[in-house]
């Protein structure tokens, strides 16, 4: 337990130097954002390991399991971007990404005793399930902080503001290059998510579809990542309106679903 | 302590003190500045730089007398510049020590340039260090000293955004360009018109390989003279045809002398729907040539002179804002520079207390040798003289020790007089 309200200080403290970062421009605020963000990987590691899902041969996922899962895999991601072809990019993201999964992780300290859980049986397939769709949740989170940038370095430039504000940024191309990389990998999560449940329903159920709400939220989810996906590979629309929908999409379908997993206490695909 | 080490001093004129008339006379080549070298060797100078840039001529030399040094070193100006000295001296400052310091890292970290910031004169310095050690006139000091300045250039430059931001209206608008597609590489430009501006930009685009170029002229001609005296491979159209082009280009520079707007809203409007990038507008005209509201669509970006002329001006405030963090650092490395400086002076001393106790075991050697060990072989002596040496050096090795720990400190009243008590000890 205590343990969880150090991982939430240790996320307040490292969205302060991540938006530091962006505010004062000195790389000691990077640096020191990036050692808070390894030292996050090792408690949420440590949580981990103390919260197991399987138990007595059954997996029980509870529904702080559904929040830890978010934000461990945000974790791992701005730490990948850390050491990849991104880390020129790592401190204007990470000012999106690390205040977000901080407000998450806040928010999972309402769920941390809640007994609501989804019951598994000992359905491995089920957990490849979760973990992809959430994977595709993630990405599409960051496509989400891509395209917040690129408004935001889009209104800087057409405002003529200072270049010592413009230069924090990454430019605008790099942005609309990352939001198409997140889309087409949330997409590929999403799709090998719901293609993985599927099996998964007819191996133990002899059906494809319960119909749930949940099941529809995630079809609905996958058509709009798909759309989006479509609109940036075909280069339907400008960057500036795909921007535009990647935000809105993301915070209506974040919403939507972060309720279902809460609102929803019954029938199938419910924490219940 | 201080007779010891020898001083650190200065000669110069720069852009602040002296015009370029004057400034002109002292920018020696290479064959007159070897002589000149060659003959300063040969007074009390020691070590010696020459620094010489369009805005600056600098001397920094090491002498164990450096006034009679300065001296010497502006009676030579005066030779080799064919100046007379009551010309030049009014315009010339003289630092010593600290100042001389203090001085040399300000300007390699461009903090005394005409333009605060400028990248150019770290580079010069190092080349005229570089020419310093291959004509032996560098030692000890300046070597450190200008190894120091190098790292202070380097750290104001990363530490600080005094250079981060340029200042040339050219520059302003490339760095533009790489904030909306970073590779420029891979975008188009399209030259609206000539003028000097708009071909500087041009310039400075294709010096970061820009794609495809294309001219749009009312004259051919001009376009072709434009192409070759930037040695461009440009496609080049008439006005006429700019319409069909704009939807296929990234980068529009815009400098003609019509009194309309050659771009418009609605032509800027119907490109952009044909294309998914955004595009980036360079008005450089006055009368501008490119409507404004076509800055309102989004995914276009569109800058006029002014636009350019007050980030310009914005770009300098933040650079003199920067100077009084790069002032800190360069006054924090010129004391860690003066420690090192202080610590030589202990150098002599240590000298000096080793020379005394080896002739105190040579004298010792020779008299035994003479009278008591005379019937020893060669071979056993030689033991013996290995093993006083050996005691000596030991005996010695704390007292050092204690002593280079001093002579970081020896700014101090202590050290000093430390120092002087065991100059009269040992009666050195």
């Amino acid at each position: 337990m205590i343990v969880i309200y150090i991982l939430v200080f240790l996320f307040i403290v490292a969205s302060a130097y991540s938006i530091l970062s962006i505010h004062k421009d000195l790389p000691l605020y990077v640096t020191a954002t990036k050692l808070l963000m390894s030292i996050i990987l090792i408690v949420l590691l440590v949580i981990g390991y103390c919260m197991p899902v399987y138990i007595a041969g059954v997996y029980k996922i509870h529904i702080f399991h559904f929040f830890y899962l978010i934000i461990l895999f945000l974790t791992l991601f701005t730490l990948y971007m850390a050491v990849s072809q991104w880390n020129n990019d790592y401190r204007s993201f990470s000012a999106i990404l690390i205040p977000l999964a901080a407000i998450i992780s806040i928010i999972s300290l309402f769920f941390i005793n809640s007994p609501r859980h989804m019951t598994i049986g000992h359905n491995s397939i089920m957990v490849i399930h979760i973990v992809l769709a959430l994977l595709g949740e993630v990405l599409f989170f960051v496509a989400f902080a891509s395209s917040v940038l690129y408004i935001i370095v889009s209104w800087q430039l057409q405002k003529k503001s200072s270049m010592k504000f413009i230069n924090r940024f990454p430019s605008l191309t790099v942005l609309s290059k990352l939001t198409s990389f997140s889309l087409s990998r949330s997409l590929f999560f999403f799709t090998f998510g719901i293609i993985i449940g599927i099996i998964m329903l007819f191996q133990l159920y002899g059906n494809i579809s319960f119909g749930s709400p949940k099941e529809i939220l995630m079809y609905a989810a996958w058509s709009i990542i798909f759309i989006l996906w479509l609109i940036s590979r075909w280069h339907i629309t400008s960057n500036y309106y795909l921007s535009i929908m990647t935000i809105v999409s993301f915070l209506i379908l974040m919403i939507v679903f972060m309720a279902s997993n809460v609102v929803i206490t019954s029938g199938f695909h419910s924490f219940r | 302590m201080k007779e010891y080490i020898p001083q650190i001093g200065m000669v110069g004129m720069s852009h602040k003190t002296a015009p370029v008339e004057t400034r002109e006379c002292f920018a020696f080549d290479t064959q007159v500045l070897e002589s000149f070298v060659n003959t300063a060797k040969k007074h009390t100078i020691q070590e010696m730089v020459y620094i010489a840039t369009c805005n600056r001529m600098e001397l920094y030399f090491v002498s164990n007398q450096i006034e009679e040094a300065t001296q010497e070193v502006i009676h030579l100006l005066e030779q080799f510049a064919g100046l007379q000295r009551e010309h030049f001296e009014p315009v010339l400052y003289k630092k010593y020590h600290k100042d001389a310091v203090r001085h040399l890292l300000c300007v390699a970290s461009s903090l005394d340039s005409m333009v605060i910031g400028e990248n150019e004169i770290v580079g010069q310095v190092k080349d005229w260090y570089r020419w310093a050690t291959l004509h032996e006139t560098t030692g000890t000091i300046l070597n450190k000293l200008f190894h120091q300045a190098f790292r202070t250039a380097k750290r104001v430059r990363t530490q600080t955004e005094i250079a981060r931001n340029p200042l040339s209206i050219a520059f302003i608008a490339v760095e533009l360009a790489k904030k909306i597609f970073e590779d420029l590489s891979k975008q188009s430009v399209l030259l609206i018109g000539a003028g000097e501006m708009a071909e500087l930009i041009l310039k400075y685009l294709t010096k970061f390989k820009i794609g495809r170029v294309t001219l749009a002229n009312r004259s051919l001609h001009n376009a072709q003279r434009i192409a070759s005296e930037i040695n461009l491979d440009a496609t080049i159209i008439t006005l006429a045809e700019i319409i069909e082009t704009i939807p296929s280009v990234d980068i529009i520079i815009s400098s003609t002398g019509a009194h309309y707007y050659v771009l418009t809203k609605d032509m800027i409007q119907e490109a952009v729907k044909k294309r998914s990038k955004p595009v980036f507008l360079i008005d450089i005209a006055v009368p501008r040539n490119i409507d404004p509201a076509a800055g309102d669509i989004h995914d276009v970006f569109l800058y006029n002179i002014d636009d350019l002329k007050s980030i310009a001006d914005e770009n300098l405030k933040n650079r003199l804002n920067e100077t009084k963090l790069a002032y800190e650092m360069i006054d924090a490395d010129t004391e860690e520079f003066l420690h090192w400086y202080e610590s030589l002076q202990i150098v002599p001393l240590i000298a000096k207390i080793k020379e005394s106790f080896e002739t105190i075991r040579n004298d010792e050697l020779k008299k035994y040798r003479r009278r008591k060990l005379k019937h020893l072989k060669d071979e056993d002596f030689t033991i013996i003289e290995e093993l006083t040496q050996q005691i000596m050096t030991k005996m010695l090795h704390i007292p050092i020790t204690y002593l280079k720990e001093l002579g970081t400190n020896s700014n101090s009243k202590e050290a000093k007089e430390k120092a002087k008590l065991l100059q009269e000890i040992f009666k050195l």
